[in-house]
Formats: C-alpha cells, sequence, structure tokens
C-alpha cells in the first residue's frame, strides 16, 4: 500500500527565482526551455498590450457594442488576469506546491505530468493561450482602427522595419486596397475567426453530446433511429450543406455572424454524438449506474449527471481537433463570399478580398492565410498532446 | 459478402430519400415564394407553364414533396434553370471531370502520404519522425483554397511554370496532336490536383504513422526479426502489410472528402466538375439542379463506403461480413 507521506518541498535552483522578473526566464534557465519560450512570448504580448493602454481613448471611440466599450474593458480585464496567471506560474516553479503520494497519482496530477512533459502538445497550448489572449486583447495591441480608411495610402508593402523606427506612412504588414491598416484587419479579423469558431463549435458540442447520450443511453428504436439521422448527414459533405444552407437564406438578404454560427453550429455535431454515443455504450454497463439506477434516479439525471461528465474526456480532445475543423469550414464559406457581411472581416474573407490583388500585392493574401494555419495547427497540437495524456495506453512510453 | 453488400444496398435507399428530404425541406423553409426559386425574369410564359407543371408549383407542398420523389425514382431531375438544359446533362458532363481530378489526386498524392506515414512510423521518436509529424500537421491544417492561391501565386504568377486554370489551352488545344494533348492536360491537372491532395496526403501520413506503431509493437514483428530477417524485409513484408489495412478503408472513405474538397478548388481553377457545377446553382438559386447534385454527391459517398468494405475484405482475408 502507499503510504501518504508529505513529501518534502524539493528546492529550486536560484535562477528560478528569474521569473519573478520576467515570467517565463526562470523556466528557461532551469532547462525547461519549450514553457520558457512560450511564457516568454506570453510576456511579449503583454508589454505590447500595456504600451497600447494609452491608446484606449481612441480605441474607445470605435470599438464599441450598443455603446458599451466591452471590448476595450475585456481586453484590460485580460490584461492583468493573464499577467497574474504568468507570475503565479513563475511562482510555483520557485516554491513547487507539495503533493502527497496519494495526490501525485490521482488521475489529474498523472495528467497534467503527462501533458506538461509532451512538447508539441506544449507549443500547441501556447499556440491557443497566445491566439486567444490577443484575441481578448485586440483593442490594445492592434495600431489603428481597422475600418478606418484614412490611415495610409493604398496597397503599400509590408515595412515591418519602417514601421518600428517611426517612419511616416509605413505599416508592419502594409494596407490593404482601401488604404486600411493591414495588420489592425488581421488582429480585428482573427477575432471573429476564433470567435464563430469558438461558439459555433460550443453548439455542436451540446448538441452532440445530448444526441449522443441520449442515444447511447436509451438504445433500442432511440439509437437507431439516431443514429440513422446521423449517418445521413454525415453522408452530405459538410462544405456543401453548409453552402447549401447559406446560399439559399442568404439571396433575401439574411446574413449576420450569428446565422453564420449557429448554421456551422448546426452542421458539425455529429462527430461528437458518435464518440459520446460509444463512451455512453461502454459506461452504461457499469457498476456506478446500476448503483444510480438500484437508488431510482430519473433518467435524465443519470444521463447528465452520471454519464456525461464520465464519457467527456476523449470529447474534449475531439472538441481541441474539431475547432480546427470548424474554422477551416467558416474560412472556406467566407472565401466563396457567403460568410459575414462587411465591413465586418474574418480570415477567410480577407483571403478572398486579397485574391483579387494576387498579383500587386501578395501579403494580402499570404498573412490571413498563415494565419488560419497557425491557429488551425496551434488546436490539432493541443489536441494531439490531450490525447496522448489522456490515453492510459500510451503512458510511460516516451 | 454479397449478402452483406446486398443488405447494404438496400439501405442507401432510406438514405437517398432523407437527403433528399432534407433539402426539399431547406429549400421549403428558405426565405421567398416557391414559384421565384424556380423562375428567373427572363423565363418565357410557355417555359414558365411547363415548369409549373413539371414541378407542381400550384400544389401544396406534400404534392410537390411526392411529386420530386417520383421524378427522382425514374432518374428524372428536370431541367436547369439557369442553363435550361437537362440536370442529367449538366451532371454527365461535369461528373467525369470531377472523378479525373479526385482519382488523379488519389493515385498520386495519396502513396507519397502513406510512404511518408511509414518512414515516420519506422523511425518512430527521431528528428526525422517530429520534423515530418511538423511538417504534415502543417499542411493537414492548411485551408486548401489558400494552397490553391499560393500555388497559383507561385507556379504561374511569378515562375510562370503551369498553367493558372482549366482543364486544357483554351485556345491551342483544338490544333494538338495527341500526345501534345496529354502533356497539355496532364500540366493543366497538376495545380489543382495537388491543392486538393495534399491536405488528405498528410492526413493519410498521420492515419498511417500510428497504423505503424500499432502493427510495430505487435509479436509477430518481434518474431520475425528473431528469426533473423533483415529489418527492411521486416518492414516491407510484415509492417507495411499490416499497417495499410486501416489505409485502405481512408482510401475509400475520402472520395466525399475530395468531393467536398473540390468545391473551392474547382472554383478557384476554373475547373468544370461537380463543385462548380453546385456553387453556381447554389448561387444563382438552380433548384433542380442543387437537388440533383445533392443526389449524386449522397450517392458517390455511399459509393465511397461500399468500396470502402469490399476492398477491406478483399486484401484482408480474415474479415468476414455477415
Amino acid at each position: 500500500m502507499t503510504a501518504i507521506v508529505q513529501r518534502e518541498a524539493q528546492e529550486a535552483p536560484a535562477v528560478a527565482k528569474a521569473g519573478y522578473v520576467l515570467p517565463g526566464l526562470g523556466h528557461l534557465l532551469t532547462g525547461n526551455v519549450v514553457t520558457g519560450v512560450g511564457m516568454l512570448s506570453v510576456d511579449a504580448m503583454l508589454i505590447v498590450a500595456v504600451l497600447g493602454i494609452p491608446d484606449l481613448p481612441r480605441v474607445i471611440a470605435f470599438d464599441t457594442w450598443g455603446g458599451i466599450p466591452i471590448h476595450p474593458i475585456v481586453a484590460v480585464l485580460s490584461l492583468f488576469g493573464i499577467a497574474a496567471a504568468q507570475f503565479w506560474t513563475a511562482h510555483r516553479l520557485v516554491q513547487p506546491k507539495v503533493l502527497s503520494e496519494l495526490e501525485r497519482n490521482s488521475n489529474y496530477n498523472l495528467f497534467i505530468r503527462e501533458f506538461t512533459r509532451n512538447r508539441t502538445g506544449m507549443i500547441g497550448l501556447f499556440g491557443v493561450v497566445l491566439m486567444i489572449g490577443v484575441t481578448l486583447m485586440t483593442p490594445l495591441i492592434a495600431p489603428f482602427d481597422p475600418d478606418d480608411v484614412g490611415v495610409g495610402t493604398k496597397l503599400l508593402a509590408p515595412a515591418p522595419w519602417a514601421y518600428l523606427t517611426g517612419a511616416p506612412d509605413a505599416f508592419l504588414l502594409g494596407t490593404d486596397v482601401y488604404g486600411r491598416d493591414f495588420f489592425s484587419r488581421l488582429l480585428y479579423g482573427g477575432r471573429i475567426s476564433l470567435s464563430i469558431g469558438f461558439i459555433a463549435f460550443g453548439i455542436a458540442a451540446s448538441i452532440g453530446t445530448a444526441v449522443g447520450a441520449v442515444a447511447g443511453y436509451f438504445g433500442a428504436w432511440v439509437d437507431r433511429g439516431l443514429m440513422w439521422f446521423v449517418d445521413m448527414l454525415l453522408s452530405l459533405p459538410r462544405l456543401v450543406l453548409l453552402l447549401a444552407i447559406v446560399g439559399m437564406f442568404r439571396v433575401q438578404g439574411v446574413k449576420s455572424i450569428f446565422l453564420i454560427v449557429v448554421i456551422l453550429g448546426l452542421t458539425g455535431w455529429m462527430g461528437v454524438s458518435r464518440i459520446v454515443r460509444s463512451q455512453v455504450l461502454s459506461l452504461k454497463q457499469q457498476d456506478f449506474i446500476q448503483a444510480a439506477r438500484a437508488l431510482g434516479y430519473g433518467s435524465t439525471r443519470i444521463v447528465f449527471r452520471h454519464l456525461v461528465p464520465n464519457a467527456l474526456a476523449p470529447v474534449i480532445v475531439y472538441c481541441s481537433l474539431a475547432i480546427g475543423g470548424t474554422m477551416l469550414a467558416e474560412a472556406g464559406l467566407s472565401f466563396l463570399g457567403l460568410g459575414v457581411a462587411p465591413p465586418t472581416s474574418t480570415w477567410g474573407t480577407l483571403v478572398n478580398d486579397g485574391r483579387e490583388y494576387l498579383r500587386q500585392s501578395a501579403p494580402l493574401t499570404v498573412f490571413p492565410g498563415l494565419c488560419i494555419v497557425m491557429a488551425v495547427m496551434s488546436f490539432n497540437l493541443l489536441g494531439d498532446g490531450l490525447r496522448d495524456a489522456l490515453d492510459p495506453k500510451l503512458r510511460g512510453t516516451k | 459478402m454479397l449478402k452483406y453488400l446486398l443488405r447494404k444496398l438496400v439501405l442507401v435507399l432510406p438514405l437517398l430519400i432523407g437527403v433528399i428530404t432534407l433539402i426539399f425541406i431547406l429549400i421549403e423553409l428558405s426565405p421567398g415564394d416557391v414559384a421565384d426559386k424556380f423562375f428567373t425574369p427572363e423565363t418565357t410564359p410557355e417555359v414558365r407553364e411547363k415548369i409549373v407543371a413539371k414541378y407542381g408549383l400550384d400544389k401544396p407542398a406534400w404534392f410537390r414533396y411526392l411529386l420530386l420523389l417520383k421524378n427522382l425514382a425514374v432518374l428524372d431531375f428536370g431541367t436547369s434553370i439557369a442553363h435550361g438544359e437537362a440536370v442529367t446533362t449538366l451532371i454527365g458532363e461535369a461528373l467525369p471531370n470531377t472523378l479525373i481530378l479526385s482519382v488523379v489526386t488519389l493515385l498520386i498524392i495519396y502513396p507519397v502520404g502513406v510512404a511518408l506515414g511509414t518512414i515516420q512510423g519506422v523511425k518512430h521518436g527521431t528528428v526525422v519522425d517530429s520534423g515530418a509529424s511538423i511538417v504534415s500537421l502543417f499542411f493537414y491544417s492548411m485551408p486548401s483554397f489558400w494552397l490553391a492561391l499560393m500555388l497559383q501565386l507561385y507556379f504561374t504568377l511569378k515562375w510562370e511554370l503551369l498553367p493558372t486554370s482549366g482543364m486544357h489551352d483554351p485556345v491551342m488545344y483544338e490544333f494538338m496532336s495527341t500526345p501534345e494533348k496529354i502533356q497539355d492536360s496532364l500540366l493543366h491537372i497538376i495545380l489543382p490536383g495537388v491543392a486538393m491532395g495534399v491536405a488528405s496526403a498528410a492526413g493519410a501520413a498521420r492515419y498511417m504513422r500510428s497504423s505503424v506503431l500499432e502493427v510495430i509493437r505487435q509479436d509477430f514483428v518481434r518474431t520475425a526479426r528473431a528469426k533473423g530477417l533483415p529489418e527492411r524485409q521486416v518492414v516491407s513484408k510484415h509492417v507495411i502489410r499490416n499497417a495499410m489495412l486501416p489505409i485502405v478503408t481512408l482510401l475509400g472513405l475520402s472520395l466525399p472528402f475530395l468531393f467536398s474538397g473540390s468545391v473551392l478548388i474547382e472554383t478557384i481553377f476554373a475547373w468544370p466538375g461537380m463543385g462548380r457545377l453546385i456553387v453556381s446553382a447554389i448561387f444563382s438559386q438552380d433548384t433542380p439542379v442543387v437537388i440533383g447534385c445533392f443526389f449524386v454527391f449522397t450517392l458517390v459517398v455511399v459509393t465511397g463506403n461500399l468500396l470502402a468494405d469490399i476492398a477491406y475484405a478483399l486484401v484482408d482475408p480474415r474479415i468476414k461480413y455477415d
């Protein structure tokens, strides 16, 4: 039997204290390169955001939602939140949490240890953190109003050095055909792209979980009927289905972010439902469900309080892989001109807009595409890492 | 086996009816008058009358639904509103083009992915493996339409090596000799083929890698090594053959995936296939063509699934369907 011994807190090397000055430096100096570099990039993002604080009044003038400057407020709050998390992580390196042997081997701690050891998974995690951070703090980071046509001459080439040294009419990533700052457009576009990806997949995951759990739990004709419906939807290529729905409803003028989000959500839940169903089918036979039934709990309670929470692990992995897919689907739709209405833009619409000027100014097409690739790739890396860490079969193989 | 296939075939019918019902409901729900969806302002009164009779536009929804099913049952897809041609003719022209693109993509791009995955699996844990993993994940995460634009940017606009779009040279093709025609067609298929295939090749590489990793740990591989076979033979005769099995299924399943990708790729490369047909039909609200295309897309998916099943049984004698 494992004795419950209080372990001595391990003495962290003195260099770990560097993390108090610049979070991440401590990790880097103690040999944890991936985490160190990752945290340092988050620091860089935070510094850029702090430098943007004097600009807040200008931002509040255009970035409001129903008269309330909700985005700038969120940006400032996120700035403090992320900074706090950074320093807390640096502090944990200097003073690691003391865990008993029992706690050390809990499922949660095993998972954390396994995941943090996975280099590519951590890269994905930092990619996602950076992306979400930049999205939340866009008003502080973006140098210009993304829709302001008066900031520069049109179709300027990217001039990062000239921009950083403060030369006039020089822009980090150049300007688009209306003379709008392309870097700002990219940031604001990413905000919409990511939000659509998250919310649409949130909808999809909820529907999928509910359908899968109900099908798996009730079995018999409920299962057969629901799975037939899932099979039918899966036999339609997703992009074609999306096109048909959006195309048919669009022509009459209904075109908004909400419509896109809902439609993406309604067409993306089938994969989740299959996974949840198979999980529930195997969980259903286990003793704790029998016990719950013997206690006389109702079906709703058993499904949503006992089955679903236990089936979530593979769903989380699938979600992180599928958010990328949702973003790609949105980008494809936008690329065909069926996405959100201008002047609001997403990475997909930016690629579509830039396409006409491929010859004159290639960066307009190259950068939004690269952003999509990086975003989707981060989610995929994170998902792979989560899967490896959650799969007990792979434990200890690395 | 035969019995299994027959049972699968019987299940295709409700699937098709389901898809048609779904599309019908979509068309019904979409805003605007039903009749408007079947006419353009230029439609002449005579044609108008014919269409009204054909689709029962003056009848209630349930009647139109049954009429649609009846027409489809005898493979009568009706006439395109935008082109005035029979839908079957339009699809008949477009389908082979998409099939050519898909098959060429599958045959050329796919083996590259499988080979890459095999190397990764065999060299598991080395720099080769992690490097290739990152590269294949990079391409796997890439929107195909963006890759298509990048290919156009470099290979046609900058380096002027390959033609931008179309299936063959618009002017010169007629006057070419047969070998020149073949060469011209091949040059035209390279870019769309690559743009369409890279993502699924990267997917295949990822899949093959994990498949190889699973096989290489098994006992019969250890036996093969123990009896003194050179590593080369262990890999080619024992590992690859067994690891290929799930890939065969993937091959059949990626046909619908490619068809879905064709929507974007064909639009960019002006490839006159199914993807372009359905996009233009949706944009011009050409309802009969939309329905016809969905019918064909569903059939392709179902065929892909069936092919996957058959191929799986053919390559793996252990599989017995009943």
